[in-house]
């Protein structure tokens, strides 16, 4: 490839790889592009459907507060108005009802203690046109509902005997009761708290609708001792959470999203409370399921119970409308409403949000082709200012080219003329300024600067190469002759080797002589060997007698030892009777004393005792001469012991010399041994050098060889001098080739 | 009158048999903390504990030698108050008795300050001995201390 089209091809591929990898990473970019808006959009579908149930619950939770007060305030007005009618308790007439169970309508007959409000009878009053007392007072101050209950029995069944709720027909609903056990069969919430004299606020089923209610405690007597009846204060929840219900109803979260509630327990658990736009109110939903199968309500129902009061819950469900092809992914933010029982739902499509993004990537996209378009139209013009600059550029180096093909064919002459030529174009003395290279700016230029430098040193190298090789034929020459003169050293120097060969020779046979006296010696001590081995064994047979002797001596001090023993026995004794004379003494003594002091009755006394010490005197005496024979004989005894261990010292001190000395001649003899092995070693060096001496003889001869050889050598050597000279010759004419 | 003879280092002294309640052997004694040298402890006689003087040291001689000549004598005699005194004398040599008439004593012929206990002597073959007074050994101080009741042994044994 020339250069020119290189340089062209560079700068094209220069200007269309950019084009290219936009136009090849558009479509990526486009979809990490669409990912990013999804999950912001995914994050802003949550945040709506968790915050719109939020604050669902805070409105709830308002309404419910103001509900609260508003009843607290009705309840201290109803009271106030009780005490002025001089309060509820029980006469002693009575009056017979047919109570109706207002969870089950079963009918049972009582007969109760009449109710007494200060000195007034209750009556049975059915009839709205009829004022009952208290009940309808309350109602009108207050637009809310009053009933008095009556304790009916032990367990605390609750009857109405005086209200101002209507039954269905229009009716004062008096007569019907609430039974403290509910059919499930648990306590009745309500009844259970007023039984324990407190007051009871929060949500009640009264006559099949959920009221906001109250129920206080009436007491029999001041004193407070039973609990005869209840005093009930509320509203109707459908009333009061009608303008909640419309906010609810008409709320829409993002294109198609809405709010529901959904009863959390009992008979109401997982129905409509409020659906969207009121179509579905009643309809119970805890059978769904969405498109994956799963019972999606039992499950949020229960999360939302179960979660801490207050906190907002946020699931994803797929739900497959009826009029839609495709299921669709929903979401969904939960909370629960604990004093109504209630469980609210915002709920939306997550797509609905995803035109928007269509539409954005839309615009986007065609944003980046025209980015596309104008990247296309640099690109041709970039390829026209290549080819145009590129042909520039190579112009006056194909010349120079032409120029450095001269210079190889040896035309070194006209080269350089042309070289000047060029030079001068470009405005540079061929002459004077060719090695002012910094100031070019060019590089062309500077090219054929150098082209022009390389030239003018090349000729002056050839120049002198010439020169050099008339000089080098005539050290060829040189050399030849000194070759020769060595030639003639090497031949002396083989007759002083073949001198040098017959010294050695001799030295040879003078070591084998020396070799065969080694012999000789080596007899002699293997003679003094075998005496030694003589003297050792009769040394052996000594030393054996000796040990016999020390046996007999020991066996001997054995003995004494016996003898020893033996008048130990008899001294133990001799002290036997030693310590009886003693005793025999003492008794004489004693008995001396006793006689003195009987005085002249014990005269006759005093001599017996007289006479028995004497007789204990002599007996200690010859005891004590006993003592002493027997302690000379003991002594005589250990003396001659000592004199036994002595000489069975002295007989070990023998046979330890004599083994000394068996040690020493058996050490000689190892030495003589050892030394036999030497002699031998020593005449083995002397074989060894006499064949030493052989080898060196030959190594002479083969010296004389190689003097031979190098001789031949150098021969050779001043044939290649002539050669060399012969190629100087040649390089002479070669390099006389150029033209300088 | 009856004196038991007894050796102190060289010398041979007599003590009379008349202040003698019993020759005991030469028996363990239960050694006294921090009492004079001459006291070499106390035995048990009968029950009651008596104090043994050591005659060699009280002689100013070295301690008697662990013989079987070397006896304790239990003696009692009147203390200077008149009460009975009760002393346990440790005594070497002491293997005879003999009888003497007063008319054999030679009196005493050096008295030496502060040692009371000597008195008469008299000849015993060639030697020559001298007699030990048992009521001076133990100083006054100490005397009270060795006081007996006046019972009779035989009724309290």
């Amino acid at each position: 490839m020339s250069l020119r089209s290189s340089i062209i091809g560079v700068a094209i591929l220069a200007s269309v790889l950019p084009v290219l990898v936009t136009i090849l990473v558009i479509p990526f970019q486009r979809n990490t592009f669409k990912k990013a808006i999804m999950e912001e959009m995914d994050a802003s579908a949550k945040y709506e459907a968790t915050a719109t149930a939020g604050f669902v619950y805070d409105m709830c939770k308002v309404t419910q507060l103001g509900m609260e007060k508003r009843l607290s305030d009705h309840l201290r007005g109803a009271n106030e108005e009780l005490a002025r009618l001089g309060g509820l308790s029980l006469s002693s007439e009575t009056v017979s009802w047919t109570a109706r169970n207002q969870a089950t309508s079963d009918r049972i007959e009582t007969v109760l203690p009449r109710m007494c409000l200060g000195t007034n009878l209750i009556v049975q009053n059915e009839d709205f046109g009829v004022e009952s007392p208290l009940v309808d007072v309350v109602t009108k101050f207050t637009h809310a509902y009053c009933t008095i209950f009556q304790r009916m029995n032990e367990r605390g069944d609750m009857l109405r005997i005086c209200t101002s709720i209507p039954t269905v027909d229009r009716k004062r609903a008096i007569g019907t009761y609430i039974p403290q056990l509910l059919p499930d069969g648990a306590e009745n919430p309500v009844i259970t708290k007023c039984l324990k004299g407190e007051t009871y606020f929060g949500r009640a089923l009264v006559m099949g609708q959920w009221h906001a209610a109250v129920y206080e405690p009436i007491w029999d007597s001041p004193r407070k001792q039973k609990v005869i009846g209840m005093l009930y204060i509320g509203f109707n929840l459908d009333e009061i959470n009608r303008e909640l219900r419309e906010t609810i109803t008409t709320f829409v979260l993002g294109k198609s999203g809405y709010i529901g509630v959904i009863g959390g327990r009992g008979e109401f658990a997982g129905r409509y409370i409020i659906s969207r736009k009121g179509e579905r109110d009643g309809d119970s939903l805890i059978n769904e399921q969405d498109a994956d199968g799963k019972y999606f309500i039992r499950d949020h129902i229960a999360k939302a119970m179960a979660a801490p009061e207050g906190t907002v819950l946020f699931e994803r469900y797929l739900w497959k409308n009826k009029n839609d092809p495709q299921p669709r992914m929903k979401c969904a933010g939960i909370i629960y409403f604990k004093p109504w029982d209630w469980v609210i739902y915002a709920t939306m499509y997550e797509d609905d949000n995803y035109d928007l993004i269509a539409k954005f990537l839309k615009s986007t996209f065609r944003i980046m082709s025209i980015g596309a378009a104008a990247g296309l139209l640099v690109m041709i013009l970039a390829i026209i200012l290549a080819v145009w600059l590129g042909s520039a550029i190579t112009r006056p180096i194909s010349r120079v080219v032409s120029i450095a093909q001269q210079i190889a064919s040896g035309n070194l002459a006209e080269a350089r003329q042309r070289v000047a030529a060029m030079l001068e174009k470009i405005g540079i003395n061929a002459e004077a300024q060719l090695s002012k290279q910094k100031e070019l700016k060019n590089e062309t230029d500077k090219l054929i600067n150098a082209i022009a430098l390389m030239t003018k040193h090349l000729a002056t190298l050839v120049a002198q190469v010439q020169r050099s090789s008339v000089q080098m034929v005539s050290t060829a020459t040189e050399i030849a002759a000194a070759s020769r003169e060595q030639e003639s050293t090497v031949t002396e120097f083989g007759a002083s080797t073949t001198e040098i060969a017959a010294a050695v020779k001799e030295i040879s046979a003078t070591s084998q002589e020396l070799a065969k006296t080694m012999e000789d010696i080596k007899e002699t001590a293997g003679h003094t060997e075998n005496l030694a081995d003589k003297g050792h064994s009769g040394l052996v047979n000594m030393q054996n007698s000796m040990t016999q002797l020390v046996d007999a001596t020991a066996s001997i001090s054995t003995k004494l030892s016996a003898i020893n023993e033996k008048a130990g026995a008899i001294t133990s004794l001799v002290t036997t009777i030693t310590k009886v004379a003693d005793e025999t003494n003492l008794l004489s003594l004693n008995a001396s004393i006793e006689a003195e002091k009987a005085g002249d009755y014990g005269r006759g006394f005093a001599v017996v005792a007289r006479e028995i010490r004497r007789l204990a005197d002599q007996t200690a005496v010859s005891t004590l001469d006993i003592e002493q024979t027997v302690k000379e004989m003991q002594s005589s005894v250990s003396a001659g012991v000592m004199e036994m261990d002595k000489f069975s010292g002295e007989v070990a001190q023998w046979v330890k010399s004599v083994g000394d000395i068996s040690g020493q001649l058996n050490q000689i003899l190892e030495q003589i041994k050892i030394l036999t092995p030497r002699f031998e070693s020593v005449n083995e060096g002397m074989r060894s050098q006499a064949s030493g001496a052989q080898q060196i003889s030959d190594a002479m001869t083969q010296l004389t060889e190689g003097a031979r050889n190098t001789s031949e050598s150098l021969k050779h050597f001043h044939e290649v001098t002539s050669q060399l000279k012969e190629a100087a010759h040649d390089l002479q004419t070669e390099v006389s080739q150029f033209k300088v | 009158m009856l004196l038991l003879l007894f050796q102190a280092g060289e010398n041979q002294y007599a003590l009379e048999a008349n202040r003698v309640l019993q020759i005991l052997p030469r028996v363990r004694l239960r050694p006294y903390p921090a009492v004079p040298e001459y006291i070499s402890g106390i035995l048990n006689f009968h029950g009651a504990p008596v104090v043994v003087v050591d005659l060699s040291r009280a002689l100013g001689c070295a301690p008697s030698k662990k013989l079987m000549s070397t006896r304790i004598i239990i003696a009692e005699y009147p203390g200077r108050g008149g009460e009975k005194i009760r002393l346990g004398l440790m005594a070497q040599g002491l293997t005879a008795a003999v009888k003497k008439d007063r008319l054999e004593f030679i009196d005493n012929v050096l008295n030496v300050p502060g040692v009371n206990c000597l008195g008469k002597m008299f000849r015993e073959g060639e030697r020559l001995i001298q007699l030990v007074k048992i009521e001076e050994i133990v100083p006054a101080e100490l005397e009270n201390m060795l006081a007996v009741p006046d019972v009779n042994i035989e009724d309290s044994a």
